[in-house]
C-alpha cells in the first residue's frame, strides 16, 4: 500500500497561496479547511496574511482580494486598462440605471417577488429581470407561500463577484444611504400630495 | 375633488409623455387615493386606538416608501462605481487538469487564410450549392424527363461528346444528380449513349450512339 496516500496534507501558507493560484474561483476558507482537515480559522489566517503580504509588494502586479465569500488572486486595478487592451477583451455591456436600481431593490429585500419589486419601482420589471437572470446576477430563490406561489428572487454569488463585494454585508445599511432632496423629478408627487391635503 | 381635476389635466398631456412616467404617475395617484380614502373612512374605535398607539399613520407608510425608493435610486451610483472598479481586475480561469492539458492557440498564430481554407474545406464536404431546405417544392422530375434532357444534351454536343459534369445544372441538387445518373444508366442500357473514361476516377465523357445499334446491344 502506498504510504503517502493516507498521510494528511500539511497545511501551510505557501500551499494556500499555490491553491489560490490554481483556483479559478473564490476560495472559501471553510471549504479549503475541510479538505485539509484543519480549522477554518487556520486557513483564514493564512489567507489574511497573504492579502497583507501582496498589498505590501508594490513590485507585484497581483493582489489577493476578498470577493464573493472567499479569497481570490487578481490583477491590480492599476493595470486594468492595459490588460484589457493586451487581451483585446471586448467591452461587455454595463448595466443600465433601471437594471442597477432593480438589483439594489432585490439585494436589500431578497427574497422578493416581481410584484414586490414593481411596487417599489412603480413600473413593470419583466425585461429587466430577464436581463439580470441571463447575466446570472439573480436567481430563483424559492416560491412565496402566497396565492399563485410567485417566484422569489435573490442575488447570486456572481452578483457579489461582479461588483467586487466580499459579502452582502458590504452594502451600506439602507437607512444610512444618503438621500438627495426630492428634486424636480418628483414634483408631480409634491403636487399630488398637496392636492389630497397630505402635505 | 381637486386631485381628480389634476389627474385629468395630467392625462390630457399623456400623448406627449413617456409611458413609463405615465405608468408611474398612475400608480402614485392610485396609492394616494387609497391612503386618502383610508383616512376618510370612519374606523372602529378599537382599531383607531391601536393605530394611535403604534403611530401607524398611512401617511408615514407613503413617506417611508418614497424615502426607500430614493435610497434605492441613490444606490445606483454606488453600484455603478463598484462595477467600474471591479472591471479593472482580472482573474484566472481554473487551471486545466494536467492529464487533459492542451496548449492554447497563441494569439497571431492563425491568419485569415486559415479560416478561408477551413471554410472551403467544410463547404466542399457539405456538397456546396445544395441549399438548406426551407420550403419544399414538388419536384417534377421523372426518369423519363431526365432521360430526354440528357439525351438532348448529348445529341446537341455532336461527335465529340459532352462531359457528364456539364450535363448537370448548377447549383447542384442531390435529386437532379441522382436522376441524371439513373437516366444515364438507363440510356446506356438501351445503348443510346456511350460513356467513356480516360483515367481511373476521371471525368466521364458521353457520346450519342446511332439508333441502329440499339436493339443488338440492348439484348446483352
Amino acid at each position: 500500500m502506498f504510504e503517502g496516500a493516507a498521510e494528511r496534507i500539511r497545511c501551510s501558507r505557501p500551499l494556500v497561496e499555490a491553491f489560490l493560484f490554481v483556483s479559478g474561483e473564490p476560495v472559501a476558507p471553510a471549504e479549503l479547511a475541510a479538505s485539509l482537515g484543519v480549522e477554518a480559522a487556520v486557513v483564514e489566517e493564512f489567507l489574511e496574511d497573504l492579502v497583507n503580504i501582496y498589498a505590501r509588494r508594490p513590485e507585484s502586479g497581483l493582489q489577493i482580494v476578498r470577493i464573493a465569500g472567499g479569497y481570490q488572486m487578481a490583477t491590480r486595478p492599476a493595470y486594468g486598462t492595459d490588460l484589457a487592451r493586451l487581451l483585446a477583451s471586448p467591452d461587455r455591456a454595463r448595466f443600465s440605471r433601471a437594471a442597477l436600481e432593480t438589483l439594489a431593490i432585490i439585494a436589500y429585500r431578497q427574497p422578493v417577488t416581481q410584484m414586490e419589486i414593481e411596487a417599489v419601482r412603480g413600473v413593470a420589471v419583466d425585461s429587466v429581470l430577464k436581463t439580470l437572470i441571463d447575466r446570472r446576477m439573480i436567481a430563483e430563490a424559492g416560491r412565496k407561500a402566497a396565492p399563485g406561489r410567485p417566484i422569489l428572487y435573490g442575488t447570486t454569488p456572481e452578483f457579489l463577484h461582479y461588483f467586487g463585494m466580499a459579502a452582502l454585508d458590504d452594502l451600506p445599511p439602507l437607512e444610512d444611504v444618503p438621500v438627495e432632496e426630492l428634486k424636480e423629478h418628483s414634483e408631480a408627487t409634491h403636487k399630488a400630495l398637496e392636492s389630497v391635503g397630505l402635505e | 375633488v381637486q386631485i381628480t381635476d389634476y389627474y385629468l389635466a395630467y392625462l390630457a398631456d399623456l400623448e406627449e409623455m413617456n409611458l413609463t412616467v405615465a405608468g408611474e404617475f398612475l400608480v402614485m395617484a392610485a396609492t394616494l387615493l387609497e391612503i386618502k380614502s383610508r383616512m376618510l373612512l370612519p374606523k372602529p374605535a378599537r382599531e383607531a386606538a391601536s393605530e394611535a398607539e403604534t403611530g401607524d399613520d398611512p401617511r408615514a407608510e407613503l413617506a417611508q416608501r418614497l424615502l426607500d425608493y430614493q435610497r434605492y435610486k441613490a444606490l445606483v451610483s454606488v453600484l455603478s462605481d463598484w462595477e467600474s472598479n471591479r472591471r479593472r481586475l482580472f482573474f484566472r480561469d481554473p487551471t486545466a487538469i494536467a492529464g487533459r492539458y492542451e496548449l492554447p492557440i497563441s494569439q497571431g498564430s492563425l491568419k485569415p487564410d486559415h479560416l478561408m481554407q477551413a471554410l472551403t474545406r467544410l463547404l466542399a464536404e457539405l456538397g456546396a450549392g445544395e441549399d438548406e431546405v426551407t420550403t419544399v417544392h414538388r419536384q417534377k422530375l421523372t426518369l423519363r424527363l431526365a432521360m430526354a434532357t440528357l439525351l438532348r444534351k448529348v445529341h446537341g454536343a455532336g461527335k465529340l461528346g459532352i462531359w457528364l459534369d456539364d450535363c448537370l445544372a448548377r447549383p447542384l441538387v442531390r435529386l437532379e444528380i441522382v436522376m441524371t445518373f439513373l437516366a444515364l444508366l438507363e440510356l446506356m442500357r438501351q445503348s443510346r449513349v456511350a460513356a467513356s473514361q480516360e483515367s481511373l476516377l476521371g471525368s466521364i465523357r458521353l457520346r450519342a450512339l446511332p439508333a441502329g445499334r440499339a436493339g443488338r446491344i440492348a439484348d446483352v
